[in-house]
């Protein structure tokens, strides 16, 4: 009986609450890459809420509530409206992902934008602009590949890639850390015809930077590669 | 066919009985009603809901005084989300409006009256996803208005059929073009039900004069004798 009522107050604690008074909208409008409007991309709110994890001990998975999808209209816009998430840790706003009402356009890439928190709303709306996709015929590889001097001095590489991808993926508040690498290869798909930017942080496993720096690439029709030396 | 005899001997039977009611000092009334509703306007409740079944409103009335009576009572209805893009996605929406009211009884004919009806109280619409999860709760204050005719059919049962106009105000926090959609509730309930009345407090001096009985009472035989000897 007492593991019953923990494991519901667990079970109690990773649900999401809302507050039904308030509610709030995002919008935007949904382009190619020559500015056309995309019409029939399906767009989806998401609050979130991370799990907890104890080795051998428990683990709840992250909660995701779909508050609200919508199709774009013909003019490639979209616009929701959802009840305020209490304590949610993040929205996330994923436009070209499949849900069960919707599937996902597989003729042009997908993009999420997460970590948008209910402070960023003004006046309860929150505009997200255009949001540029293209062609996934219009792909090719790049792979980046980081060499360490010396393997012995436990350093790695914190990336983060500013271009077209297939998944693209975007830090609304730009506050969360990226994925330490180090000796490994990342292999992205990417639009081609393209000149993205690529930032990393050199960092020891502890998460203390040595150094950073930052590379424009010009990714064409072939695929590209690129070596991060530190 | 039976059953309709059976109505029209109803009738007969309590026509003289509720020929009385002006002089009913307290009764205690409970009506259930089912009704309709055809929603108007442009809000949340119009756009984004459609209705599941029939509204439920049962309410309890005391104090019959020259045919005015007060009382409570509550309005019951479940709403499927039809246009989630306005509202958010989830289910459903189970709406519960608690008020207190005053009516106004005039007789038409023999056991056929009207009555007019006003209250207001506090309206809470919760939303729930298909699981059960809970979505917040809106709240807000309503009012409504309405005329019903009431048939008599017994002493103690009544039918009753009439639409009742509702507004609420609801306190929901939007964006600026979405207030009014949000702010402003209005529809029109239109409806029948059964009255029962449980229990009625009569004046002493009513039409139907002093309630027989096969008892006689001892002050009665002295009163007759005293009589007889004058």
């Amino acid at each position: 009986m007492r593991w019953l009522f923990l494991l519901s107050c667990l079970f109690i604690s990773s649900c999401i609450s809302y507050d039904g008074n308030s509610r709030l909208m995002v919008e935007g409008r949904i382009l190619d890459r020559n500015g056309n409007p995309i019409p029939n991309i399906p767009v989806t709110v998401l609050a979130q809420k991370a799990g907890i994890y104890i080795p051998f001990v428990f683990y709840i998975p992250d909660v995701n509530n779909n508050v609200n999808q919508q199709l774009t209209d013909s003019d490639g816009r979209f616009k929701m409206l959802f009840p305020e998430p209490i304590d949610a840790d993040e929205i996330i706003i994923a436009a070209n992902r499949p849900t069960l009402k919707y599937p996902a356009n597989e003729k042009v890439n997908s993009r999420t934008i997460f970590n948008v928190q209910v402070s960023n709303f003004r006046q309860n709306a929150l505009s997200l602009g255009q949001l540029e996709m293209f062609d996934v015929d219009q792909t090719t590889d790049l792979t980046i590949e980081m060499k360490p001097s010396s393997p012995v001095d436990r350093k790695g590489v914190r990336l983060r890639f500013e271009g077209l991808t297939l998944d693209q993926e975007d830090d609304f508040n730009r506050t969360m850390s990226g994925y330490i690498f180090s000796e490994v290869y990342q292999r992205l798909s990417v639009a081609t015809n393209q000149a993205a930017a690529i930032y990393y942080d050199v960092v020891d496993f502890d998460g203390n930077v040595f150094y950073s720096s930052s590379r424009i690439i010009l990714i064409g029709e072939e695929p590209a590669n690129i070596e991060i030396e530190f | 066919m039976k059953s309709y005899f059976f109505f029209l001997l109803l009738l007969t039977f309590s026509a003289d009985r509720i020929s009385a009611q002006s002089k009913v000092l307290f009764r205690f009334d409970f009506q259930f009603q089912l009704a309709g509703r055809p929603e108007i306007g442009t809000h949340f409740l119009s756009e984004a809901h459609k209705s599941k079944g029939p509204a439920i409103d049962w309410q309890m009335s005391f104090m019959d005084f020259k045919g005015l009576r007060a009382g409570f009572g509550s309005k019951r209805a479940l709403f499927l989300i039809d246009r989630p893009q306005t509202i958010g996605d989830f289910y459903s929406s189970r709406y519960r409006f608690r008020y207190v009211h005053a009516e106004y009884h005039r007789k038409l004919v023999q056991n056929l009256e009207w009555y007019a009806i006003a209250g207001f109280g506090s309206v809470r619409i919760r939303q729930r996803d298909e699981f059960g999860g809970n979505f917040g709760t809106m709240t807000g204050f309503g009012t409504f208005t309405g005329m019903h005719l009431q048939l008599n059919v017994t002493k103690w049962l009544a039918f009753t059929a009439g639409g009742e106009y509702l507004y609420h105000r609801m306190g929901i926090a939007a964006p600026q073009e979405f207030q009014s959609y949000f702010r402003h509730v209005h529809q029109v309930w239109v409806g029948g039900g059964l009255k029962f009345t449980f229990w009625e407090q009569k004046s002493g001096t009513g039409e139907q004069g002093p309630k027989p009985t096969n008892k006689i009472r001892y002050r009665d035989i002295k009163r007759e004798e005293k009589q007889s000897i004058d």
